[in-house]
């Protein structure tokens, strides 16, 4: 009898501290803690069942009943508030009522001299059990306040029978099935099987604390069965989005072969035309050299055109590690804008530079970042073209924050939507024709090729402001001996 | 130097460097070119009872060629259409084709496919023009014609003999050949056939009462 009340125990203990560790893991879901109360309040019963059946001194006997009330009441509370919160099924209102009949039950089990069960113990039997072991049974006069928990577990019989009737028609079936079917079926041997001991018409010792590790062991495993079915739906999920994923790049690949192919075309469609009007011009009597100079010099700036496209691919894809040396920003910025800043004045665009108090230096390749700010400048102007004078301006800061030396280009045009600028950066987004949308591309490979990083955002006066970071290059570090 | 002009060519390209090198290959062709960077500007600018060959690429900013060429055949005034596209597909060509377009040309273009597309589509108007010439000269001799010989136009048209047409207007013989012979001639017409063709053109609908 020891090892099975401690049988009992042991398993309700075990579950509790399972349901428990889940509600830490699970980031505190209360239905998690609900279940390892339950558990934990059955523990409690078992071994307060097991001293009943051991105690032959009738006070000794009351105060156990007293402290066994509390144990049943806190684990059917339990129990239903865990049906509740688990299946989001049931009545409220029945479970409400059911709180209610216990927390009157229990104040009558404080205050009633023999406990909740009896308002007087008449007597202990000792009573044999099949298998030799002897174990004592209270009899005694039947409190009527008794009935009020009775009529508790008649309505947790229904507040669980309409829950998991809810929870069937809802499809959940498995559920429904382990929930409803369990708490019903263990609650009708516990209220029939206990009653009548209580009573006294049949003796054996109370069995209510195997019951509920029975009801607690079924929605444990419909716990994990459902832990279990989560995991494996994440992996489908985590499956289907890398072939997403997948799809998605191929598409874009698509989208770049496309654009490619439609931007390449445009000048060899020209060379074509050119070509073959040279071939008439020359045809003529005497030919049209005049007419046909021009011409070929159309040729040549479309072919131009084309190879320039190329080389724009070229250098997106290219991966090969170029000459990085100790480069210091500002020179690197004085000297790009010294290749633009002719086209910047015919067009009444203002440079302005902020440059920080010292000699900022990084590891990078001169001509790549060169390229960079080349192609953030020439965005600059673009977006500035056609701006009211005030706001054809373009301010390039650089500055260094702790390792990282930072360089933005900011310019007072019609700023960026905010949709787009996470795509921006992606090869072939553009907003404009005749651009294959490739430059911000390239730009955030070189950038992040040295480990920094290029941003875009709309500015504070409604510009784009476009920054990238690179590492700070480490005094006395030299450029072949520093990683990138 | 001054070779007949065989027609004119509207080029909507918005490469700007192709659209300059296809009209250099059209003018020393000798056609009429003219070229606009957009569909827009061509919608604003072109006239259309004008009969030209409408040189249209598929990619454009703004409204598309295929776009223009719906609209202009909801506007009903379909025009005589040449794409170009850089990647065709069947499924596009197909469905310019089938919206009236002449031709679906690949860039870069061929010179002898594009002069050939172009011809095509200005002969296509030509004859469209001739045939709405025709037609307009029918409706006007047709309208000339009084209600009673409308009505033996209605039953010569519908193969009656003199003898028949007579019993069935309840006139006399000789007043139908009177009334034959007049709208013979108001029709401008030299034999049974070409009256037959000249009311069709004209669209004429015998009356119903009398046939």
């Amino acid at each position: 009898m020891t090892l099975f009340y401690g049988l009992v125990a042991g398993i309700a203990l075990t579950l509790g501290a399972v349901h428990l560790l889940v509600w830490r893991g699970r980031s505190g879901r209360r239905v998690y803690l609900l279940a390892a109360g339950m558990a934990l309040a059955a523990c409690a019963q078992a071994l307060v069942e097991l001293a009943l059946a051991r105690t032959s001194d009738p006070a000794a006997a009351a105060v156990l009943l007293r402290w066994g009330n509390f144990t049943v009441g806190a684990t059917l509370l339990c129990m239903v508030w865990f049906v509740r919160a688990y299946l989001s099924a049931g009545r409220a209102w029945i479970l409400w009522a059911i709180t209610g009949l216990w927390a009157v039950g229990l104040m009558a089990n404080v205050f009633s001299p023999y406990s909740l069960v009896y308002t007087e113990i008449t007597a202990i039997h000792s009573l044999e059990t099949f298998w030799g072991e002897t174990s004592y049974q209270v009899e005694g006069v039947a409190n009527p306040l008794k009935y009020l928990t009775d009529l508790a577990s008649f309505l947790i019989l229904i507040f669980v029978a309409d829950a998991g009737l809810a929870t069937w028609r809802r499809g959940d079936r498995h559920a429904a099935v382990t929930f409803g079917g369990s708490v019903v079926f263990f609650i009708l041997v516990a209220g029939i099987h206990t009653p009548l001991v209580d009573v006294g018409i049949i003796r054996t010792p109370t069995i209510i604390s195997a019951t509920f590790v029975a009801i607690l062991a079924a929605l444990s495993y419909q716990i994990a069965w459902e832990l279990d079915r989560a995991r494996a739906s994440e992996k489908a999920l985590g499956e289907s989005r890398r072939h997403v994923d997948r799809l998605m790049r191929s598409n874009l690949l698509g989208e770049f072969a496309s654009s490619l192919a439609h931007e390449l075309n445009q000048p060899l469609a020209a060379i074509l035309a050119n070509a073959q009007v040279v071939r008439r011009y020359l045809g003529h009597e005497p030919p049209k050299i005049a007419a046909a100079r021009e011409a070929v010099d159309s040729i040549i700036a479309d072919d131009r055109r084309a190879s320039d496209l190329i080389t724009q691919l070229r250098t997106l894809v290219h991966r090969d590690v170029v000459h990085r040396e100790a480069v210091e920003v500002t020179g690197v910025v004085d000297e790009t804008l010294a290749l633009v800043r002719r086209e910047l004045k015919t067009q009444s665009v203002t440079v302005d530079v902020v440059r920080p108090g010292l000699s900022l230096t990084v590891n990078a390749s001169r001509v790549e970042m060169q390229q960079v700010l080349l192609n953030l400048l020439f965005n600059a102007a673009q977006a500035v073209e056609g701006q009211a004078l005030p706001r054809r301006r373009i301010r390039i800061e650089t500055a260094q924050d702790g390792g990282w030396v930072w360089v933005s280009v900011a310019d007072g045009g019609p700023g960026l939507a905010p949709d787009r600028i996470d795509q921006m950066f992606e090869p072939f987004n553009t907003g404009r024709t005749g651009n294959i949308g490739m430059g911000l591309a390239i730009c955030r490979r070189i950038v992040e090729s040295h480990g920094g990083e290029i941003s875009a955002v709309s500015g504070a006066d409604d510009g784009a402001v476009f920054t990238f970071t690179l590492p700070l290059l480490e005094k006395g570090c030299v450029a072949n001996e520093c990683a990138g | 130097m001054n070779a007949p002009d065989k027609g004119r060519v509207v080029i909507v390209e918005d490469d700007r460097p192709l659209r300059e090198a296809l009209v250099r290959l059209l003018l020393e062709a000798r056609y009429q070119v003219e070229a606009f960077g957009s569909a827009e500007a061509y919608l604003v600018a072109a006239a259309p009872e004008d009969c030209h060959c409408l040189l249209l690429d598929v990619r454009l900013p703004g409204l598309s060629g295929q776009a223009l060429q719906q609209r202009l055949n909801e506007e009903d005034a379909p025009r005589f259409i040449v794409f170009m596209t850089g990647h065709g597909t069947i499924p596009a060509a197909v469905e310019a084709i089938r919206k009236g377009a002449v031709d679906y040309l690949t860039k870069p273009v061929e010179e002898d496919a594009l002069f050939k597309a172009v011809d095509t589509a200005l002969d296509h108007c030509r004859m469209e023009k001739a045939l709405n010439a025709d037609r307009r000269a029918a409706r006007t001799l047709l309208a000339r014609l009084t209600p009673r010989e409308n009505d033996v136009l209605g039953l010569v048209v519908s193969g009656l003999p003199n003898k028949a047409i007579a019993d069935q207007l309840g006139i006399a013989l000789p007043t139908v050949k009177i009334h034959r012979g007049r709208v013979m001639e108001k029709m401008q017409a030299d034999s049974l056939v070409d009256l037959v063709n000249r009311a069709e053109q004209a669209g004429f609908q015998p009356d119903s009462e009398n046939t």
